[in-house]
C-alpha cells in the first residue's frame, strides 16, 4: 500500500516537473517572439533608446560648439534625417537604385531607424528603414504602409547633413578646431583633443563644419600643457 | 544485465513533441518573413531565437534518448536514464493486465501510452507516448500468451 502511495507521489511530481518544463518552454517561447517584434518594430535601438531618459536633465549643461567633423557613428531612431548629397549619386530604396540627377539634392528621411556613419573627409554611408522619404520635396511612401528599406551604400560626398534635437552621442574623442561654449563659458580649440560624454541635441555639417547645439554632461579638453574637464558636478 | 537482441525496442515519438516543433516552425517563420520583407530583427532577437530553438531540439532529443523499452522472448525491459541508467527487467509471468491510453489527437498520430500492469498492483510500467501502441501492444500480447501456453509463466508448486 505504502508502495502504492509512494508511486502515485512520484508520478504526481513527475507530471508537476513536466508541467513546470511546458510552462518554461511556453514563457520563453513568448519572450522571444516578443523580442522580434519588438525588434521589428523599433529595431536596434529599442532596448538602447532608454538610455537618453536615465540621464537626469539636472546632470547636463547647456552645450554649442562649431567644431571641424570627427568620424562619427549614429545609430538610433530619428524623427527626421536631412542629407543634401550632389548630382550623379545613388540612394536605394527597397533595393531599387534612385540616382540624384539635380546639382543639389535635399532628401529628408522621415522616422528614420537604423545607422549612419559619417567620415571627417565629408562622405556619407547610411543604412536603415524609413516610414517616408523626400527627395526634393516629392514624397515617397510604401504602398503598404510598411517601412521603406533606404542605404546610401557608396559613401558618396555629401554638402549637408542634419538630424534636430534627437542625437545622442555616448562618447565621442576627437581632434578638433573651432569654438564652444559650455553654459556661460567659450572656448576656442586649435587642433586639441576634445572628449564629450553623453551629448543630447542637434547635430548639423556643413561645409567641414560641426554645430551641436544641446545639453552635455562632461567635456574634456586636452590642450599640449593641460588638461580642462567640465562638467555640472 | 546481459545484452541480447531485444524483439522490439521502442521510444517516445516524435510526434509526442508537435508543439514543440510547431514553437520553432513559428519562430523560423517570423525570422523569415522578417527578413525577407527587410524588416531584420536585431542580434538580441536573432541571438534569442537561436538559443531557444537549440534548447528545444537538446530537450526533445534528450527526452527521447534517455528512456527506452523493449520486449524480449520472457520479459519488458525498461531504461530511464541517459547518465545515470536505471534497468528494470519484469518478467511476462508478473503482468497482470496492459491497457492502451490515447486522446483523440494521439489517434489521429497514431501514437499512444501503454499501461503494463503487475500482480503486485502498486508498481506498473507506463511507456508512453509510442508509436503504433496497438501493434506493440498486440505484439506483447502474443508474446505473453505463448509464454504461458509453454507454462512458463505459471509455476508448479
Amino acid at each position: 500500500m505504502e508502495l502504492g502511495r509512494y508511486n502515485n507521489e512520484h508520478l504526481h511530481f513527475a507530471h508537476r516537473r513536466k508541467v513546470k518544463r511546458e510552462i518554461f518552454f511556453f514563457v520563453f517561447f513568448t519572450f522571444v517572439i516578443g523580442i522580434i517584434l519588438l525588434s521589428s518594430f523599433y529595431g536596434e535601438s529599442f532596448l538602447t533608446g532608454k538610455v537618453i531618459g536615465k540621464i537626469s536633465q539636472e546632470e547636463l549643461i547647456d552645450f554649442q560648439a562649431l567644431l571641424s567633423v570627427p568620424d562619427l557613428s549614429l545609430e538610433g531612431n530619428y524623427d527626421e534625417v536631412m542629407v543634401t548629397l550632389g548630382m550623379g549619386q545613388d540612394i536605394y530604396i527597397d533595393n531599387k537604385r534612385i540616382s540624384l540627377t539635380e546639382f543639389e539634392n535635399k532628401i529628408i528621411f522621415f522616422n528614420f531607424n537604423g545607422k549612419i556613419n559619417l567620415n571627417k573627409s565629408g562622405v556619407l554611408n547610411l543604412e536603415g528603414k524609413s516610414s517616408e522619404i523626400k527627395i526634393n520635396n516629392i514624397p515617397i511612401n510604401s504602398r503598404k504602409n510598411r517601412s521603406l528599406k533606404v542605404s546610401i551604400p557608396q559613401n558618396p560626398p555629401y554638402k549637408s547633413f542634419e538630424i534636430k534635437e534627437e542625437v545622442y552621442i555616448k562618447e565621442i574623442d576627437f581632434e578638433s578646431s573651432g569654438k564652444l561654449n559650455l553654459d556661460k563659458d567659450t572656448l576656442n580649440l586649435n587642433s586639441e583633443r576634445i572628449k564629450i560624454k553623453n551629448y543630447q541635441g542637434s547635430l548639423k555639417l556643413e561645409n567641414s563644419r560641426m554645430n551641436l547645439n544641446g545639453k552635455v554632461e562632461m567635456v574634456e579638453i586636452h590642450g599640449n600643457f593641460s588638461k580642462i574637464s567640465l562638467s555640472k558636478l | 544485465m546481459k545484452k541480447r537482441n531485444y524483439l522490439i525496442k521502442v521510444r517516445r515519438s516524435r510526434k509526442s513533441f508537435l508543439g514543440y516543433y510547431l514553437m520553432i516552425l513559428i519562430v523560423m517563420g517570423l525570422l523569415f518573413h522578417l527578413y525577407r520583407i527587410g524588416d531584420n530583427p536585431n542580434k538580441l532577437a536573432l541571438n534569442s531565437s537561436i538559443i531557444f530553438i537549440f534548447l528545444i531540439l537538446i530537450y526533445i532529443e534528450y527526452t527521447r534518448l534517455k528512456d527506452w523499452w523493449a520486449i524480449t522472448e520472457g520479459s519488458i525491459v525498461q531504461s530511464q536514464g541517459l547518465l545515470n541508467k536505471n534497468i528494470r527487467e519484469i518478467d511476462f509471468s508478473s503482468i497482470s493486465d496492459l491497457d492502451l491510453d490515447q486522446t483523440f489527437s494521439k489517434r489521429i498520430l497514431n501514437y499512444g501510452n501503454i499501461n503494463v500492469r503487475l500482480f503486485l498492483n502498486e508498481t506498473s510500467i507506463k511507456i508512453p507516448n509510442i508509436n503504433k501502441p496497438e501493434i506493440f501492444i498486440e505484439e506483447l500480447q502474443g508474446l505473453i500468451s505463448g509464454s504461458r501456453r509453454k507454462g512458463n509463466g505459471i509455476r508448479k508448486v
